[in-house]
């Protein structure tokens, strides 16, 4: 049912932007500021985006909906995102403003926010799309305020967690840049978080403090068993992914592949000048650079990635270290 | 893409930078062209035949009454007729500043160590992909926001303007007077409005904006 459809992860840079694409429509998954979304689609020959889904406020996912609103090269019908009066960046302020006047002129068929239980539109077939967080209560109390047990909400806490299924069956696993407080709501009173494909939360950063973050990362790659781990991140920023964050994975999975956008600096220290050549055959967001590693990835109908084989064979020729063969601890 | 060309304009108010810069056109295999002072108006001289011709330019060129308009304005002339031209300059802060409104047309800039024969020749091939529609990621134009962020008091006009689209938090400064009379007036801090820019680009001093209030 759902041949002929096809999910990405796009490079970026620090960010993150998924899409799930069937011929000129498209599902968007949070918008990363640049232009490489708007190249992808262009590329696809995508005119119709029937949902976008912004998991949360930080600049790092929801900038670039400016920048897709404003290019009006696509149709943008469904847009949820979720309110969150604690965010005080400009980015924030402009996107309120921005998506209020286009709605206000009818460009925009709906606007809505979105917490656990509740329905995006995806009419491609085969898939479907389920909220999985945030809790009601969560999205209630809103970022800024605490918990029962004090613990504070935060934007990430409040970030939107979706699971999509391709013909019936867990397909991936979309956490934004969920941490402690918002994985113990997540996972509180049981979820079915299994998927053979995790986007890993945060960039591959941190969600919380130390044990913090190892708790919520084993615990989705224990929950998730998943197969195959993603990590979208630009290198010239804060290193990811942490080398915690990979023995944290490997730990409850320590056979799943784990695939970067870009060439971690953990992986390979400096990269000369004319940059690393590309794997990717799509737009990518570090290409220009040549610090691309995976760059923009296409995947599978069992959730592994396309180019696995090219991809194999970039980090053997050009990783000094890379994290992705480090044994599980 | 094969470039046809033989010869490469070279124009620049300094008589060594002019050699200089021929050099790395024999390198690639072109015929310099040195064009020597005073060049006219920008209208006269900017008509220069086409066939198989290029050219480098330095930004500025008023020394010694070589001409009465920048590198950046004739270069942006030539890209109207399809001439490819690369700007040639040790730009300052200042300099980007009064370049930025004319980067639309001018597809590459180089400083004089970075001008080659193998980066001539890139600007010169990316320039002719452009005159038939074929731009780089770098290059291509998206209709984007910006929201301005003050205006200045002081002679000479510029205001700032951040682009929240773009991957970085830096703040643009442009000169007032380069924006169409109606879009001027309504220039003030925290005013939106949309422009064609080449949001793609990683560079801050190779953005360009066009269209302001007309995207």
């Amino acid at each position: 049912m759902s041949a002929g459809s096809q999910f990405f992860v796009l490079d970026v840079g620090h960010g993150s932007c998924a899409a799930l694409v069937e011929g000129s429509r498209a599902v968007i998954f949070d918008v990363a500021r640049g232009a490489t979304l708007l190249d992808f689609l262009r590329e696809m020959h995508v005119d119709v985006i029937e949902s976008v889904v912004v998991s949360h406020a930080d600049d790092d996912h929801v900038g670039g909906l400016l920048a897709l609103l404003a290019a009006r090269s696509v149709e943008v019908k469904h847009i949820y995102i979720n309110t969150d009066a604690d965010k005080k960046s400009r980015v924030w302020k402009d996107v309120a403003y921005e998506l209020d006047d286009l709605a206000e002129a009818g460009r925009i068929a709906a606007l809505s926010g979105v917490s656990k239980g509740d329905t995006v539109f995806c009419s491609i077939k085969g898939w479907a799309i389920e909220v999985l967080a945030p809790r009601h209560r969560v999205l209630q109390l809103g970022a800024g305020n605490t918990d029962r047990h004090e613990r504070k909400i935060t934007s990430n806490s409040m970030s939107i967690v979706l699971r999509l299924s391709r013909d019936s069956e867990p397909y991936a696993l979309l956490t934004g840049d969920l941490d402690y407080t918002g994985f113990t709501h997540l996972i509180d009173g049981g979820v079915d978080l299994e998927a053979p494909l995790l986007i890993v939360p945060h960039h591959g950063g941190r969600c919380g403090s130390d044990l913090e973050s190892d708790a919520v990362l084993a615990g989705l790659g224990g929950l998730s068993r998943a197969s195959t781990l993603v990590v979208s991140h630009g290198r010239s920023k804060f290193d990811n992914p942490r080398l915690g964050t990979v023995e944290s994975l490997r730990r409850s999975l320590p056979t799943a592949d784990v695939v970067c956008t870009q060439m971690s600096t953990h992986c390979l220290g400096a990269i000369a000048s004319d940059g690393l050549p590309t794997v990717s055959a799509l737009p990518s967001a570090g290409a220009g650079a040549g610090v691309s590693c995976a760059g923009s990835m296409g995947f599978g109908v069992d959730g592994r990635l396309e180019r696995a084989a090219e991809h194999r064979e970039f980090v053997t020729d050009y990783a000094r270290t890379p994290l992705c063969r480090q044994p599980a601890p | 893409m094969s470039i046809e060309l033989d010869r490469v304009l070279v124009v620049d108010d300094q008589s060594d930078s002019r050699e200089s810069s021929s050099l790395s056109v024999e390198d690639a295999d072109l015929l310099p062209v040195p064009v020597e002072g005073p060049l006219g108006s920008l209208e006269d001289f900017s008509e220069v035949p086409q066939d198989r011709t290029g050219a480098i330019c330095d930004f500025e060129l008023r020394a010694a009454n070589y001409a009465n308009f920048h590198g950046a304005q004739l270069v942006r002339a030539w890209y109207h007729q399809h001439l490819p031209a690369v700007l040639c300059t040790r730009y300052e802060k200042a300099q980007l500043d009064a370049i930025r409104p004319y980067r639309r047309w001018v597809p590459v800039m180089l400083t004089p160590s970075e001008l080659n024969a193998d980066s001539l020749m890139q600007g010169l091939e990316l320039a002719l992909g452009e005159f038939v529609g074929n731009f780089s990621p770098e290059r291509r134009p998206h209709r984007a926001l910006v929201r301005i962020v003050d205006v200045g008091l002081d002679e000479g006009r510029a205001f700032t303007f951040e682009l929240p689209g773009w991957p970085s938090d830096l703040i643009f400064k442009y000169p007032l007077i380069s924006l169409a009379p109606d879009i001027r007036g309504q220039i003030a801090p925290e005013f939106r409005t949309h422009v064609q820019t080449n949001l793609g680009c990683e560079v801050f001093e190779d953005l360009y904006f066009t269209s302001w209030g007309h995207a």
